[in-house]
C-alpha cells in the first residue's frame, strides 16, 4: 500500500465518522408513495367530529347537498392540493426548478394524483400577490426552511373541501404546510387558518409518504358524465335543520354510538371525553352506506426500516 | 512475515492492509472520539429543540378511534396478522379490569394516541421526563446508558433517546429532532379495543416542535411500532399536541379498561 493509499484509507474513515450525523435529509424532490391512512371515514356522512367549525362553518355544512357533485359545473370539480394530501389518491411528485446561472432553488413544482392538481412552491423569496389577485384551487405558495422542515404558506385559495360532506374552508383561508423527511419517509403537517368557517386552526398530521423513484404517476382523466340529473339552474342545498345526512340525524348511531352534539364539530380536546359521558347515545343503527369507510386505503406492505 | 509474503497479501486485497502506523492513527482517532464524547455537553445542553412545558392533545383526526372506545373488531389502519385479530376479537375490558391489566392501553406504544395532557421536563441533565395525565403514566427518555440486563418489562418500557441532527437551520445551527427508541415494553394494546402488541415490539418515535406565526407552539410525534409477533408491517401514526401556558386542566386518571382515557 502506498503512502497515498494509506492516507486515503484513513481520510475515508475520518470523513465517514464525522459526516454520518451531519447528512442533511430535507430535500423533498422526487416521487412519493402514500402510506395507508384513514381519511376520517369513521363517522357517518355529515359528521364533523374533530373539526372546529365556526357558526358560519356549521351553517355552510348544514346547507350542503350531495347532489352538488352532479351539478354540471361541478362534476369534475378540482380538488385543491391541501385536500388531496389527505385523500386516497395522494401519490405525488416534487420537481425542483433550479436557476441555471446561480444554481439556486427557485421553486418546487408538485403534482398530486387526485384531479392532477399542481402546486408551485416559490423558494426565491418573492412576495405573495396583493389581496385582489385571483384565487385558484391550489392558491399561491411560498416556502422557507425551518430547521429540517420545508414550511409552505398558501394564500389566494378558492373555497373548497376540508371534508367532502359539506365541511368547507373559505377563500380567506391561509394554509401552512410543513414537509419533513424522516429518512425515506415524508411526513406532512397541515394547519388551516380560516377566519370564516373555522373557530380555531385545524391541524392534520397523519399524512405520510415513502420515497419511491420508480412509482408511476398515473393520469387522472375526469370525464364529465351525468350520473344524477340535476335540473339546469338548480342549486342543490338544504335549508337549516332539514339536512337528511345521517351524521346530522340525532337518532342514528354509527358503530361508535357517537353522541349527536359531537358530530356538529369542535370537540378536539381530552376534556370532552368526560362531557360525553353525560350525553345520551343514539340507539338506531345507521343503515349500511352511512359512513365513508369505503374510502380507506388497503394496507400495503412497507419495507422494513 | 517475510517481505515477499506481505507483498502477496497486499496484492490480494485492493486496498491492502494498512500498516501499523495507520492502525495506530485509527485507534488514536477512536480514542479521541470517545474522549470528545465523554466531555460532550449534557443532553439538556445539546438539545436541538426545547420540548419542555405542558402540552395538550389536539384530536382533529381519527376522532372516533381516539375519543371513544372503538367497538370490538374495529381494526381500521392496523396491519394485524391473524393471531392479533383472533386475540383482539376476544377482548373483554371487564376481565382486564378485574385482572389488574387495565393499563394495557396506556403503554408506550399507544399512550401518545390517548387524548390527554403532557408535562415534559428534565429529570436530570440526561433524562427527559414526560408525565401524562391519562392513566397517570410517566415516560423517561434516557440519553445515556443502556437498559440493565434485568430490566423488567414495564408499561412504558425502556426509552433510549438521542438528538438526531438532520440538517442546518437558521444561522447554520444544527437542526433536527428527538428520536426515542423504546423496548422492553410489557405487552399491551395498540388500540383501546384489545388490539395487542407483544413484549417483542419496538417503538421508534420522532418528536418535532415548531412555532407558528400566530404564536401557537406545536409538538408532532411520529410513532413507528414494529412487532414481529402481531404486526405484518410497521404501524405508523402521527399525533399533534399544542402547548398550553400551564397545567390548567391537568386531570390525572387511573388506568381504565373501558374508557377512552
Amino acid at each position: 500500500m502506498t503512502t497515498q493509499a494509506r492516507a486515503r484509507f484513513v481520510m475515508v474513515l475520518l470523513v465517514l465518522a464525522w459526516s454520518a450525523s451531519a447528512l442533511a435529509q430535507r430535500d423533498i424532490a422526487g416521487r412519493w408513495r402514500p402510506l395507508p391512512r384513514n381519511e376520517d371515514g369513521d363517522g357517518m356522512t355529515g359528521d364533523a367530529a374533530g373539526l372546529p367549525l365556526s357558526q358560519e362553518g356549521r351553517w355552510r355544512a348544514d346547507a350542503w347537498s350531495p347532489d352538488e357533485f352532479d351539478v354540471a359545473e361541478w362534476v369534475c370539480r378540482p380538488h385543491p392540493w391541501d385536500f388531496s394530501l389527505e385523500g386516497i389518491l395522494s401519490a405525488m411528485e416534487f420537481r425542483p426548478e433550479i436557476d441555471r446561472a446561480t444554481q439556486k432553488l427557485v421553486a418546487y413544482h408538485g403534482q398530486i394524483n387526485q384531479m392532477e392538481q399542481r402546486v408551485s412552491i416559490w423558494m426565491d423569496g418573492r412576495p405573495h400577490p396583493p389581496a385582489h389577485a385571483p384565487h385558484t384551487w391550489s392558491g399561491f405558495s411560498t416556502g422557507e426552511w425551518d430547521g429540517d422542515s420545508l414550511v409552505v404558506t398558501t394564500t389566494h385559495l378558492k373555497e373548497s373541501y376540508i371534508r367532502r360532506a359539506g365541511q368547507m374552508r373559505s377563500d380567506q383561508s391561509i394554509i401552512r404546510t410543513r414537509y419533513r423527511r424522516i429518512g425515506d419517509l415524508l411526513q406532512t403537517t397541515v394547519i388551516i387558518y380560516d377566519p370564516v368557517y373555522l373557530a380555531e386552526p385545524y391541524v392534520r398530521t397523519t399524512m405520510m409518504w415513502e420515497h419511491d423513484p420508480a412509482m408511476p404517476m398515473w393520469p387522472y382523466p375526469c370525464e364529465e358524465a351525468t350520473e344524477t340529473a340535476v335540473p339546469r339552474g338548480n342549486v342543490p342545498h338544504f335549508l337549516p335543520g332539514t339536512s337528511p345526512l345521517p351524521g346530522l340525524n340525532p337518532a342514528l348511531a354509527d358503530a361508535f354510538a357517537t353522541p349527536y352534539p359531537a358530530r356538529l364539530g369542535g370537540p378536539m380536546y381530552p376534556e370532552y371525553i368526560a362531557r360525553m359521558k353525560t350525553m345520551s347515545r343514539p340507539g338506531v343503527a345507521a343503515p349500511r352506506g352511512s359512513t365513508e369507510r369505503e374510502s380507506s386505503q388497503p394496507l400495503r406492505e412497507v419495507p422494513g426500516r | 512475515m517475510s517481505t515477499t509474503k506481505a507483498t502477496k497479501i497486499t496484492e490480494a486485497r485492493p486496498f491492502g492492509w494498512p500498516p501499523k502506523a495507520s492502525w495506530f492513527l485509527l485507534f488514536l482517532f477512536l480514542g479521541l472520539v470517545d474522549s470528545v464524547r465523554a466531555q460532550a455537553p449534557s443532553a439538556r445542553a445539546a438539545a436541538l429543540q426545547d420540548l419542555t412545558g405542558s402540552w395538550v392533545s389536539v384530536v382533529a383526526e381519527h376522532w372516533h378511534l381516539r375519543m371513544l372506545v372503538p367497538p370490538k373488531g374495529e381494526f381500521a389502519m392496523l396491519p394485524l396478522n391473524a393471531e392479533a385479530r383472533r386475540l383482539a376479537n376476544m377482548w373483554d375490558p371487564a376481565r382486564d379490569q378485574a385482572g389488574g391489566e387495565q393499563c394495557r392501553s396506556y403503554g408506550a406504544a399507544a399512550i401518545m394516541r390517548v387524548p390527554g395532557r403532557l408535562h415534559i421536563h428534565w429529570a436530570d441533565d440526561n433524562t427527559l421526563q414526560m408525565d401524562i395525565d391519562s392513566g397517570t403514566q410517566t415516560r423517561l427518555f434516557r440519553f445515556r446508558g443502556a437498559p440493565p440486563e434485568n430490566q423488567p418489562l414495564q408499561w412504558q418500557g425502556y426509552s433510549a433517546a438521542a438528538w438526531e441532527t438532520t440538517g442546518r437551520g437558521e444561522g447554520g445551527r444544527a437542526a433536527g429532532h428527538l428520536k426515542v427508541t423504546t423496548t422492553r415494553m410489557r405487552p399491551g394494546y395498540l388500540r383501546k379495543n384489545g388490539v395487542p402488541y407483544s413484549e417483542r415490539a419496538t417503538l421508534v418515535e420522532y418528536f418535532d416542535r415548531f412555532r407558528e406565526p400566530n404564536g401557537d407552539e406545536w409538538l408532532v410525534v411520529d410513532s413507528f411500532v414494529t412487532d414481529p409477533q402481531y404486526l405484518t408491517q410497521p404501524y405508523i401514526t402521527s399525533s399533534a399536541f399544542k402547548k398550553i401556558p400551564d397545567r390548567a386542566g391537568w386531570d390525572p386518571t387511573p388506568c381504565r379498561a373501558d374508557q377512552a382515557r
